[in-house]
């Protein structure tokens, strides 16, 4: 038999919660755009160069270093119903007004131009802006970005809206990418670019893109962000704030980054509670305003506790009062019933029956039933306060009782009512005294006895503790059961709750369905509420947690912790239910909240979200795009794929070594070092890898194209207006940079 | 009056203001707010002389990608016969399936996922995450399974 010994308790969770105060980032918000001038200086005859992205579309002549105009490609049309004017805003312009920036549409749908007139407003914003002032006509031949095997049709439109509507001298398309490759003084490499809408791979040899062996991945930028903005939504249902798919984008951006070596990897430590949690939790701020609660004085606190605490005083008073006389007409009552229960001896069989009819009784077992109830109600009631304050001092003189009726005045007739009324209500505090006093005895003695099957047997003691305490955690468990079957609308509990939300409701109803069956007597008389089970089926139909039960039930299971933790030597603050519903031990808690407790009455931390394995999660979708149901292949399955079963063996060789990375969608941190790990492991160990990335993988295919139309030659490689007008709008010309013809 | 309207709009903070025709100004101001929007944003009104005005457009100009797509497809099996085309085109420069065995990621933590939920199809990392899906309100769990195409779709 080991000693008790006692223990010192220490807080659970409180060693472990940092105390420096959290990194907060603030919501990323798109920056209010600035007024943008028309140019003035409009440069007749110099080729247009116009880099036409899902994102941005970059607009310049082929003498700036830059583009003059880089806006998103989106535009929002607003009706004033006061002046009858629609309104047309394009680019940054959207962001104006919140009316606008919901209405924001993008000409297209994936990479494809999916509506031509918004597509016009693109680039009639390009042209006022760039202030084009020749009459009739767009007098500049235009270089045009255009995606990877592009679709006839929209090959098509794009040159008729550009000769058409815009009457330009000459027009040429390339491909984004290659153009970016070209800045960049490639020649021979594998070009990967991960953009706005997709991502592909795409073998250049001598500055010649090879398309017949390029692949398309359908992912980028804006599924990426269409998808963090789904999770976040999911991770927060009852965020306060609203998210944007623009919030979406801008935090990919900052926060969003490639494992660097697999993706499992990060993710088996990613949640745990190390010291750099915070690190790879990152909390978004969202605005929000503060509710200042007004303070009240220490004296104003002050009076109203007195108050209420006055009020209570009062009502409680109030109510043993009223539970005091209640009680003795019970007593009265059940006297009463005791009399007609005994006269039963004594009169006949008829008399009694008829005895009873008048009591309003079917047969015996009915007042046999009532006085049961009566007992049970009465020693029920004994055990509650009934107001003992005056009466524990000396009993009042009774001296009128006594005395025959006749023998008094009429004041004294009054008097003694009055003292018989008191006296019965002393007579019925003293027993409900003595109730609770046996009932406090018994209580002890049930202690002593405890204490004492302690002493001798501890081990039986705590085996039937441990027990007790497994019964009540299977009841909680049992309930929490039920309360899930509930959700399933075909599962039993639900059945037999909508059994009696139906015989509730309905004009027969049959109470409670057991009794009815047994005793088949009593068919027509509604106990309903006879017995004190009869209520619970209103909980049982009421779908709301019962708190109140289930507070009772922890309450049950913390006392007898607390004896365990006192006597059992083998139990100790881990096993505690407590401890093991810590929110320390929470996996979804770090994922919800990362490292710190939450405290749900902050403002501030309900318009937190916390980023965390969204970071990688997001992003790792170009290398596992099975991850967003996407049935391709990953970025690395698809160069591999390239380069050891499509290219020649030599060229791939020579192509390995400069493995070049563009698009917005790449600047992803890590993309590049894990590119080069996973296409390690792949290639063979013979061939060389180097993977670099565009000096700016946002502007340079602008550049590039800048740069190509700047020779003399490859001018002579656009489509001239008079070549538009022999061969029609279907017209592929082709070149190094742009797309085959398929005729 | 056009006095008065740039006082107006100095006190708004409206550097820019492109009056374009003869409309209530009063009106445009009210636009929005009236805070940040005036002409000098608008392209419905700004003067575009470089277009063509003998130009009619084409008929039909909204296609979404599903039909663009089919009707680039029908087009060219209409030159060579379906599946013998060797040059580039939209439809077959797209990604071919993987063929390596795909890996399975927790629907909601998005850690690594041994378990499947039965009925719904749901993954999971561990019976922590179990009781959480288990607790999901109706419909949920098919919002979570949409953002891999995995979900239930009726029709």
């Amino acid at each position: 038999m080991s000693h008790p010994s006692s223990r010192v308790q220490t807080p659970i969770g409180g060693t472990t919660s940092p105390i420096q105060p959290p990194k907060l980032y603030p919501l990323p918000e798109p920056p209010t755009p600035a007024f943008i001038a028309s140019y003035t200086d409009y440069k007749c005859g110099v080729p247009i160069v116009l880099d036409l992205g899902t994102w941005q579309t970059r607009v310049g002549y082929s003498i700036d270093d830059t583009p003059r105009l880089a806006y998103p490609t989106q535009l929002a049309r607003y009706r004033d119903r006061k002046i009858l004017r629609t309104f047309t805003l394009v680019g940054s312009d959207v962001n104006l007004d919140a009316n606008t920036r919901q209405a924001a549409k993008s000409p297209f749908d994936g990479p494809l131009v999916a509506n031509w007139e918004y597509l016009e407003a693109i680039l009639d914003y390009a042209f006022v802006k760039l202030g084009v002032s020749s009459d009739g006509r767009v007098d500049n031949p235009i270089v045009m970005s255009e995606i990877l095997a592009c679709p006839l049709s929209q090959h098509r439109s794009m040159q008729e809206l550009l000769f058409e509507t815009y009457s330009v001298p000459a027009a040429t398309f390339g491909i984004d990418s290659l153009f970016s490759y070209h800045y960049n003084n490639g020649s021979t490499g594998l070009v990967i670019s991960a953009a706005h809408e997709t991502t592909h791979v795409l073998p250049v040899i001598n500055g010649r893109g090879i398309l017949s062996q390029a692949k398309r991945l359908n992912w980028g930028g804006h599924p990426a962000a269409s998808s963090l903005l789904s999770l976040v939504q999911l991770k927060y249902p009852h965020f306060p704030g609203k998210l944007t798919p623009q919030h979406a984008e801008l935090l990919i951006k900052d926060h969003c980054y490639v494992a660097p070596i697999s993706y499992a990897d990060e993710m088996d430590h990613f949640l745990d509670r190390d010291d750099n949690l915070d690190e790879r939790d990152h909390i978004i701020q969202a605005p929000f305003t503060e509710i200042i609660q007004p303070t009240k004085t220490e004296e104003e606190l002050a009076r109203i506790a007195e108050r209420r605490k006055e009020s209570g005083r009062k009502l409680q008073e109030q109510a043993a009062k009223i539970r005091l006389e209640k009680l003795i007409k019970k007593e009265q009552e059940l006297e009463y019933y005791r009399g007609i229960e005994a006269k039963s001896a004594e009169v006949s069989q008829r008399e009694f029956a008829r005895t009873l009819e008048a009591e309003g009784f079917d047969d015996e077992s009915g007042l046999l039933r009532t006085i049961r109830n009566l007992e049970k109600s009465i020693k029920r009631s004994r055990k509650q306060d009934i107001g003992e304050e005056e009466s524990d001092s000396e009993p009042q003189m009774f001296s009128l009782l006594d005395i025959p009726d006749d023998q008094l005045d009429e004041s004294q007739i009054k008097q003694k009512r009055h003292q018989r009324l008191l006296k019965s209500n002393y007579e019925a505090r003293m027993r409900a005294k003595a109730e609770k006093k046996k009932e406090e005895e018994r209580r002890k003695e049930v202690e002593r006895k405890d204490e004492e099957w302690r002493m001798n047997d501890l081990e039986g003691w705590i085996k039937s503790r441990r027990e007790q305490r497994d019964q009540v955690l299977q009841k909680i468990k049992e309930k929490k059961r039920l309360k899930e079957e509930l959700n399933n609308r075909r599962s039993h509990a639900s059945q037999l709750r909508m059994k009696s939300i139906a015989n509730l409701a309905s004009d027969t109803p049959t109470s409670s369905g057991r009794k009815r069956r047994r005793g088949g007597a009593n068919e027509d008389d509604d106990t309903f509420g006879a017995n004190d089970e009869d209520w619970a089926v209103y909980r049982d139909i009421a779908n709301a947690s019962d708190t109140e039960e289930d507070e009772e039930m922890a309450e049950t299971v913390r006392k007898l912790e607390e004896q365990l933790l006192t006597f059992d030597p083998d139990f100790s603050l881990d096993n505690t239910l407590d401890a093991q519903n810590d929110w320390t031990n929470s996996l979804i808690h770090a994922f919800l909240r990362g490292s710190r407790p939450f405290d749900p009455s902050s403002r501030a931390e309900a318009h937190q979200i916390h980023l965390n394995i969204e970071r990688v999660r997001v992003p790792e979708v170009t290398f596992q795009p099975s991850i967003a149901g996407l049935d391709q292949a990953g970025v690395v399955e698809l160069a591999s794929d390239v380069v050891l079963r499509r290219m020649p063996r030599e060229d791939a060789t020579v192509a390995c070594n400069d493995i070049f990375l563009t698009g917005g969608y790449s600047l992803l941190k890590g993309f590049d070092e894990r590119l080069l790990h996973e296409l390690r492991a792949v290639l063979p160990v013979d061939m060389d890898l180097t993977i670099r990335r565009a000096q700016d993988g946002i502007l340079d295919a602008w550049k590039g194209m800048r740069k190509w139309v700047s020779t003399k030659e490859n001018m002579t490689k656009m489509t001239t207006r008079k070549e538009y007008e022999e061969y029609g709008p279907a017209y592929i010309k082709e070149h190094e940079m742009g797309n085959m013809a398929i005729v | 009056m056009l006095e008065e309207l740039s006082g107006a709009n100095a006190q708004e903070g409206q550097m820019h203001l492109f009056y374009g025709g003869e409309l209530d100004v009063y009106g445009a101001l009210r636009l929005l707010g009236g805070i940040s929007v005036n002409f000098g944003n608008d392209l419905t009104t700004a003067p575009k002389p470089f277009r063509n005005p003998n130009a009619k457009p084409p008929s039909r100009r909204v296609k979404n990608a599903k039909q663009i797509i089919s009707d680039e497809s029908k087009r060219l099996s209409s030159i060579n016969g379906p599946g013998v085309v060797d040059k580039p085109t939209y439809i077959n420069v797209e990604a071919p399936p993987s063929v390596i065995p795909r890996k399975w990621w927790c629907d909601i933590t998005g850690l690594r996922a041994p378990y499947r939920m039965p009925g719904s199809g749901m993954r999971y990392h561990n019976k922590e995450v179990y009781e959480v899906i288990k607790q999901l309100p109706p419909g949920v769990d098919q919002q979570y399974l949409q953002l891999r195409s995995a979900n239930v779709v009726l029709k």
